[in-house]
């Protein structure tokens, strides 16, 4: 074989390589903030359009703290998704309890509604610029894994903690007391309530814990890139595509719905830059014509 | 047999069957066209900001944005995230036919532009109506959101983020005053609603609301329930179409800003805060959001969206019908007799009005602090005199709104169920008095158009029949039915 062939060779798979591992960054990201969207449709039923607006808040949260000199990055990592939390469970109390009996599109209305209201509240908190979060001190820089370069922030703090939240997610779910008493929720609400659980609880629980995921995806996604007002936004209609996607309330849908996302996007560069963004539409274009109810959720007649 | 399609056949016959000069409401239309013709004139007479008028000129284009995605909302109860979207593929359309091809009629530009709406809604529609509520709402802000990001980054096609700049139209449009554009958008918008207000009224408009009501159902029957769903996203596309070039025109220039998410809010505030069920909702909703708008982002451009997500808030909470639903909204069941619907309406009537007058009492504060801010006890620049209220700052001329017209509204409503002619009177001098007031204090517009609505409620609810004959025949009407 030729050297230059087999250069060339090389050279596709490394690349490859390398845009399957930015895959899997991205799909680690999009997964933390989709995870908590998902866990509270599954439970509470409402599509909750302010997940972004936690996210949002997570990242900002973080800035605010290090700004604050509050012992740089890895406290805020941990303080700022709890302050999200506070935030969720407020929202939680005044404006969502009224309403879990209504129609599901005045629910996403209201939700709306508080997206408009939190986006401006952040302009008027931190000002309409872009701000930025430096990467913690030690992990600037790259690090070389099977001769290619990886930035070592999403390989030693992103993606391990997408994985992390992922088990916990299951371990959570599928081997504890509670994550019964969660899943037999999104089953059927009425009958766990009738079987003597705290429904109200409960639901504040699943809410408190799905803004904990949004912050905490805002949090550990800070430092890759601008922080503005708007942000929210934009990952919110990203994650609706990764859980409509991966099928509405299915934990594993939705890791499934993350991970396909990433590596179109990372691989859809490679082939069509530019455009790789289209190539998630196309996708789900194509999920909600043969398969409505997503790729691993279960058909519900409701949900049409 | 008679199925749902045939009842809904024939209940929509007589409409049909009606010529467009014998359905009175093309009387309403003719007459709205024949006092709004001359608003131009009067701006100019009164001295009043040419401001106005293009101000008038936006609050049709967003009305027939808003009647129109009614018919989506409303009517077909189909809830779309993503209208803004068809605004601006029709202003794109428009914009990009009259600059690239040099000396095209203008009218062709205005003609494309529905045409480029209906056939981006038709390939979009097409996946969208398959999914209904919640998916149907992700689907069309994802697709909304895909259009707005091709025309942010599509630099070479579409001009990116600096938008098409400097389209040729024709002279008369860009005449200083902005009159002539005025009337001929007025003249376009009614015509458009009218046709959407004949839309909703023939079979195939309450087709869509047996849909709305029942999909399975109509289904049954054998309504073809996507293809009129999808019949509906078209023709609503269309119709945005058509409103963005409007747009497009006004400022002669289109922007990626034309289709961002922020659009589709606004038209889905419009309509929620207007009365979703009902067809001149929307309008209200338009005037209402345009001036508050206008008054809110004067001074504070950076609370606006905080605004709008409070008052949508506000409306899902306290007013799901909307403005206009809450004016028409009756408690009546089939079985009440002539007194006890009278006594039912009254009741209704003090509540609401007591809301409106609180109302009306904080929209006035609230805009009149947004407009002068700072002036908490003392009006600004003026010398203060006890006796001429435009000199009393915000917080004692609230308190005296609050204490002379509470005690007022109190007295009359507390002899509402006299029935005597003179109480009928009175209690429609208040709100007008009101009006007055705040004309003369210089309220920003948005106070007075609640105090405005407060009038027309009062009209409204005066003239309903139960009242009308309770007056007519005094007290007894109360007592004995």
């Amino acid at each position: 074989m030729k050297q230059g062939e087999r250069g060339m060779a090389n050279l596709t798979a490394d690349v490859l390589f390398v845009q399957f591992m930015n895959g899997l960054f991205i799909a680690a990201g999009i997964y933390l903030v989709a995870s908590g969207l998902s866990l509270v449709f599954g439970v509470l039923g409402i599509l909750n359009f302010a997940h972004g607006s936690f996210y949002m808040y997570g990242a900002f949260f973080v800035f605010a703290l290090i700004g604050y000199k509050f012992g740089g990055f890895w406290p805020a990592l941990l303080i700022a998704p709890a302050i999200v939390v506070i935030l969720g469970i407020t929202t939680e109390i005044l404006f969502l309890r009224p309403i879990y009996k209504a129609d599901p599109l005045y629910q996403l209305l209201l939700t709306y509604g508080l997206v408009l209201m939190f986006g401006d509240l952040v302009k008027l908190i931190w000002g309409a610029d872009n701000q930025s979060v430096a990467r913690p001190p030690g992990l600037e820089g790259t690090i070389p894994i099977l001769g290619a370069l990886f930035p070592s922030y999403q390989m030693f703090v992103l993606l391990p903690i997408g994985i992390l939240t992922m088990l916990a997610l299951w371990l959570l779910l599928n081997h504890t007391q509670i994550g019964n008493v969660v899943r037999a929720a999104t089953q059927d609400r009425e009958m766990v309530g009738a079987l003597g659980v705290n429904v109200r609880l409960l639901y504040t629980g699943v809410f408190a814990v799905g803004a904990f995921l949004g912050g905490l995806g805002g949090a550990v996604l800070a430092p890759m890139g601008a922080l503005y007002p708007g942000m929210d936004f934009d990952i919110i209609i990203e994650v609706f595509l990764v859980v409509v996607l991966g099928g509405l309330g299915s934990m594993a849908g939705t890791a499934l719905g993350a991970l396909i996302y990433g590596e179109l996007k990372s691989l859809g560069i490679l082939f069509v830059p530019d455009l790789e963004s289209l190539f998630i539409y196309v996708l789900m274009v194509i999920v909600l014509l043969t398969r409505p109810q997503g790729l691993l959720g279960k058909r519900v007649e409701t949900s049409r | 047999m008679a199925s749902l399609q045939d009842s809904i056949r024939e209940a929509a016959v007589v409409p049909r069957r009606l010529a467009a000069a014998r359905d009175p409401m093309i009387w309403a239309f003719l007459a709205a066209l024949a006092v709004l013709f001359w608003l131009p004139e009067l701006v100019l007479h009164m001295g009043w900001a040419k401001f106005w008028i293009q101000f008038a000129t936006q609050v049709f284009i967003w009305s027939l944005f808003a009647v129109s995605f009614n018919l989506l909302m409303g009517y077909a109860g189909m809830v779309s995230f993503g209208q803004a979207a068809y605004l601006g593929i029709g202003g794109y359309t428009a914009g990009l036919l009259l600059k690239n091809i040099a000396g095209l009629s203008f009218w062709v530009g205005l003609v494309a532009a529905p045409v480029g709406g209906a056939l981006a809604a038709l390939i979009i529609g097409y996946f969208c109506v398959r999914r209904t509520h919640i998916y149907f709402a992700i689907l069309t802000l994802a697709f909304g959101h895909i259009v707005y990001l091709i025309a942010f980054k599509w630099y070479s096609f579409t001009g990116g983020d600096n938008g098409l700049i400097g389209i040729p139209v024709p002279d008369w449009i860009t005449e200083p005053t902005f009159a002539n554009y005025y009337k001929f958008v007025l003249v376009i918008c009614l015509a458009a609603i009218y046709l959407l207000w004949r839309i909703v009224n023939s079979p195939f408009g309450k087709t869509l609301t047996a849909i709305r009501e029942n999909p399975e159902r109509a289904d049954f029957v054998g309504v073809p329930v996507d293809r009129y769903r999808l019949y509906a996203f078209v023709l609503v596309g269309a119709f945005s179409g058509l409103a963005g070039a409007l747009i497009m025109a006004n400022e002669r220039s289109v922007n990626p800003d034309l289709a961002h998410w922020t659009q589709s809010t606004q038209v889905l505030l419009m309509t929620l805060l207007g009365g979703v069920y009902t067809f001149f909702g929307p309008v209200v909703g338009a005037l209402l959001l345009r001036t508050m708008d206008t008054d809110i982002t004067q001074n504070y451009p950076e609370i606006w969206q905080l605004f709008l997500g409070g008052v949508l808030v506000l409306i899902l909470f306290a007013l799901p019908g909307g403005v206009m639903g809450f004016i028409q909204e009756r408690d009546v069941s089939s079985g009440d007799d002539q007194a006890t619907r009278t006594a039912k309406m009254l009741r209704l009537f003090r509540r609401k009005s007591w809301m409106f007058f609180g109302g009306a009492l904080f929209f006035t504060t609230f805009f009149g602090l947004l407009h002068s801010p700072g002036a908490w006890l003392l009006a600004k620049g003026r010398e203060f005199a006890p006796f001429a209220l435009t000199s009393w700052g915000i917080v004692p001329g609230a308190l005296l709104q609050l204490v002379v017209g509470a005690a007022v509204l109190w007295l009359l409503l507390r002899r509402a169920d006299r029935f005597n002619r003179i109480d009928g009177l009175l209690l429609l001098a208040l709100p007008v008095a009101a009006l007055a007031l705040h004309v003369h204090l210089g309220t920003p517009l948005s106070g007075l158009l609640i105090v405005l609505l407060w009038v027309v409620f009062t009209l409204y609810s005066l003239a309903q029949p139960e009242f009308r004959l309770a007056y007519r025949l005094g007290r007894a009407a109360a007592d004995g039915g």
